[in-house]
């Protein structure tokens, strides 16, 4: 599906297949996976992530003022997001499973008050520029070791390896599988679901967290929404690439598939003259459909 | 009426009296052939049951009647019209097919009255019209008046399975069809639901009954027809001359075994639970279990022989009380389950596709999953060493599988339960808890279970097993606890192990004459506890 998508875009557009044009494509479609991998991870557990515009304006506005007017090092505002997204994420995390209360409503209210505590903490005050150090992280034309490939490309195989490798083929990926599959099942069988919980949803909210500062240093700079239409795009990654809600069946890879047709997509809809509403049709569209053909062998209707 | 229409492979006119008349039918998943030619002919007015192995198609011919699936080939009339007219299980219903199945189907955070209406649609009947006519319904099937307006959580899993034959019966169907859907119903309700039954049958309804105990399918049905592998074998066999073991071997071409065990001398105590009580006013309950002993729980559902086992595993009961691992754990207590598990203490829940399996997740996954750190080398999981142990604990069970990397749901119920009974051995247990293992299987199966719990106990483990069919705990238990009342009213042993002596401790205290009455009119037979 990806490959006939880049067919038709080469087709309908001048130079769509141009080095270039690839390259934005797959920077833009590595920035739009890496902001998905927790949503990926907590529908995978049984859950849906509504906080994710919350933990990218944390890491992104975080780059843009700590590292970028106030002079943090890198690594010190990364463990800074990592620590407050983490904590935010766990805290999520077990509110729903402690308290059975849906995922939806609690990181609903999370992701407000993440974005609230920006707004207070930088007094909605104009916001600084990321340091050069982590721009050249998301440069179009930026190499990773001498090889023409934006890093934050190369980022996202390793993302996509390391996620697969952890999935499918450690304890904890299994037990994360078995979680969302059937918690009944897998309480009976002594695995701690609450704790697969929160770590998901903490794991989850870091990651979404470190996206936020790679979005920050390719958007050259950050606001108090700079993580709303990540949040829309990302979900509709992950369904689009095959990751149901409530299936507990997917991957990484399927979401950076996913967010690779719908940037190829937007990137055609624009070639063709059509803007950013159209675009939000089209995921919107994607969605349905997609949610549409997953959803009917789960008919519960069929039996009644 | 009688309209015919082909199906892809030809067609053949129905009989006249015909209710429903499949002729030829299959149907394939992909590679796998479900259905390789069935017949069966249901006429009005009668009780016809079928019957085979789990995966030999009998869901599948379930769900083509009630136009779930659609048939490859051949010629399917109900009444007169085709499955392939029919679109979708609402178009089913509304032309007369209703269907309960095995799974109890509710909606959680629904009243009573909206469960059973869900999905209808009646536009001919008012609120009111239809209230009264669930209020009749529920009230005949749970014998006593219900609060329609109730929660469905407030009913226990027998009540909950009642509303799902309700919703059924409200439509007042011309062909009623019921999947092992009475395996959840205790055995009260079961037999007002067969008094429904019979009802419907005098005035002029059909009825397709399925279930695996042979106790009810001889009590109610009127003709038998048997399926094997996706054909059938045996068509309409009046069940008022066919014998079980007759049945049995048109099922699976082996002789019926139904046997008693012999008891075998008992070994050191393992397991000892000091006044346990299962509700905080509850009698207490003393037990020991020894090494090698197969001690059966028995009584009618919502007794307290569930949460008795579970308080085995380690989970609280109500009441308070101990259980101890004796013997070489030095009686430790076993105060939550994972404590259980690290002291020998393996357990195998009930409802399979609830608490057992991940439908999501192959074979191996499923069997794998509680002793991953065992197939795990430097962090990641070694999937070999996963199917090696699998197939290591899968040859006693004779458990038939193709490749483990397949989904778990690819396997028949029978096979399902034998992947959750093995990931259970691999703990190699010194306690065995089984909490109505054979529920939902086919009778191959549950023999190959038996073996199965015979030799476990012959190499020392001591097995406790709660089962709704008095049957197989006649003839595999040395002890049998029965329950009422949240408490033991009858402990039987050896020669007292009889289905009159468990039948009559259901019920409390019944008097020898009574009992012998009960088993000498086969009134027993029909009381038999379905649990669940």
């Amino acid at each position: 599906m990806v490959l006939g998508v880049f067919v038709w875009g080469s087709v309908q557009i001048d130079g769509f297949s141009s080095g270039p044009s690839v390259r934005a494509m797959l920077v833009i479609a590595s920035l739009l996976a890496l902001a998905s991998l927790g949503q990926t991870l907590v529908i995978l557990v049984g859950g849906l992530d509504l906080a994710v515009p919350g933990y990218i304006t944390v890491g992104a506005v975080a780059t843009a003022e700590l590292a970028g007017t106030k002079g943090w090092p890198l690594w010190a505002v990364a463990v800074s997001v990592v620590g407050v997204c983490a904590f935010a994420g766990g805290v999520c995390g077990a509110i729903c499973h402690y308290l059975r209360v849906q995922s939806l409503v609690v990181t609903l209210g999370m992701s407000s008050v993440l974005i609230g505590g920006v707004i207070v903490a930088t007094k909605a005050s104009n916001l600084g520029v990321p340091p050069q150090d982590i721009s050249k992280w998301t440069f179009v034309m930026g190499e990773t070791l001498d090889v023409p490939v934006p890093p934050v490309v190369c980022l996202a195989v390793g993302v996509v390896v390391g996620s697969w490798l952890f999935l499918a083929h450690t304890p904890a990926g299994r037990r994360l599988y078995a979680t969302g599959a059937n918690p009944r099942a897998a309480e009976g069988i002594l695995i701690r679901t609450g704790r697969v919980w929160i770590t998901t949803f903490a794991f989850g909210a870091a990651a979404t967290g470190l996206a936020g500062m790679l979005i920050a240093s390719y958007s050259s700079g950050a606001s108090v929404t700079i993580g709303d239409p990540y949040f829309y795009s990302g979900l509709a990654a992950v369904l689009v690439g095959g990751t149901a809600l409530g299936s507990a069946r997917g991957d990484f890879l399927r979401t950076v598939l996913g967010a690779l047709i719908l940037t190829a997509l937007t990137t055609i809809l624009s070639g063709m003259g059509l803007g950013e509403g159209d675009s939000r049709i089209l995921f919107g569209l994607a969605i349905i459909v997609v949610v549409l053909a997953y959803g009917r062998d789960r008919r519960l209707r069929d039996r009644i | 009426m009688s309209l015919q229409v082909q199906g892809a492979g030809g067609g053949l006119t129905a009989d006249v009296g015909s209710r429903i008349d499949v002729r030829g039918v299959t149907k394939s998943f992909g590679a796998t052939r479900a259905l390789s030619g069935v017949d069966l002919e249901v006429r009005a007015g009668e009780v016809h049951t079928v019957m085979g192995e789990n995966g030999c198609g009998k869901s599948t011919l379930v769900k083509i009647l009630s136009a779930v699936h659609r048939p490859d080939t051949g010629t399917i009339s109900v009444d007169g019209r085709t499955v392939q007219q029919m679109r979708s299980p609402s178009h089913a219903r509304r032309i007369g097919i209703a269907t309960v199945f095995q799974e109890v189907l509710t909606v959680p955070g629904r009243t009573i009255f909206e469960n059973i209406w869900i999905g209808a649609r009646t536009t001919h009947l008012d609120k009111a019209e239809r209230r009264q006519r669930t209020t009749n319904i529920l009230t005949r099937l749970l014998g006593e008046p219900v609060d329609v307006d109730a929660p469905i959580e407030s009913l226990p899993l027998s009540g909950r399975q009642a509303c799902c034959v309700a919703r059924s019966l409200v439509a007042d169907p011309a062909v009623l069809i019921l999947d092992e859907s009475t395996s959840a119903l205790d055995v009260a309700t079961r037999d007002r639901l067969f008094e429904i039954v019979h009802e419907m049958t005098g005035n002029g309804a059909s009825v397709l009954f399925i279930s695996h105990r042979m106790d009810e399918v001889f009590e109610i049905s009127d003709v038998l027809t048997v399926l094997r592998a996706g054909r059938t074998v045996a068509s309409r066999l009046p069940a008022s001359s066919t014998s079980p073991d007759e049945l049995v071997r048109h099922m699976s071409g082996v002789e019926a075994n139904a046997e008693r065990r012999s008891s075998r001398p008992a070994g050191e105590v393992v397991l000892r639970a000091s006044a346990l009580r299962l509700l905080p006013d509850g009698a207490p309950i003393d037990f020991e279990l020894r090494a090698g002993e197969l001690v059966g729980l028995a009584g009618l559902e919502g007794q307290g022989q569930d949460a008795f086992l579970k308080a085995l595993r380690g989970a609280p009961a109500l009441g308070g009380g101990r259980v101890r691992r004796t013997g070489e754990c030095d009686g430790v207590v076993l105060d939550k389950p994972s404590v259980a598990r690290r002291h020998g203490v393996a357990y195998v829940p009930r409802e399979r596709r609830h608490e057992g399996m991940f439908e999501q997740l192959a074979i191996g996954e499923n069997f794998g999953l509680p002793r991953l750190a065992q197939d795990t080398v430097g962090g990641l999981i070694q999937q070999r060493r996963t199917f090696r142990r699998l197939r290591r604990q899968s040859e006693p069970l004779r458990l038939k599988m193709g490749d483990p990397r397949d989904l778990i749901t690819t396997l028949s119920g029978g096979n399902q339960q034998k992947v959750i009974l093995a990931r259970a051995l691999a703990d190699v247990p010194k306690v065995l808890l089984l909490n109505d293992p054979t529920r939902g299987i086919d009778q191959n199966a549950k023999n190959d279970l038996y073996a199965v719990f015979d030799d476990l106990s012959v190499q020392g483990v001591a097995v406790v097993m709660l089962s709704s069919d008095v049957n197989e705990i006649v003839q595999l238990v040395d002890r049998v606890l029965v329950f009422r009342d949240q408490s033991v009213s009858a402990e039987l042993t050896g020669d007292e192990v009889t289905r009159s002596n468990i039948v009559a401790a259901y019920f409390g205290s019944v008097s020898d004459g009574a009992r012998d009455t009960l088993e000498g009119t086969g009134d027993a037979e029909q009381n038999l506890a379905s649990g669940a």
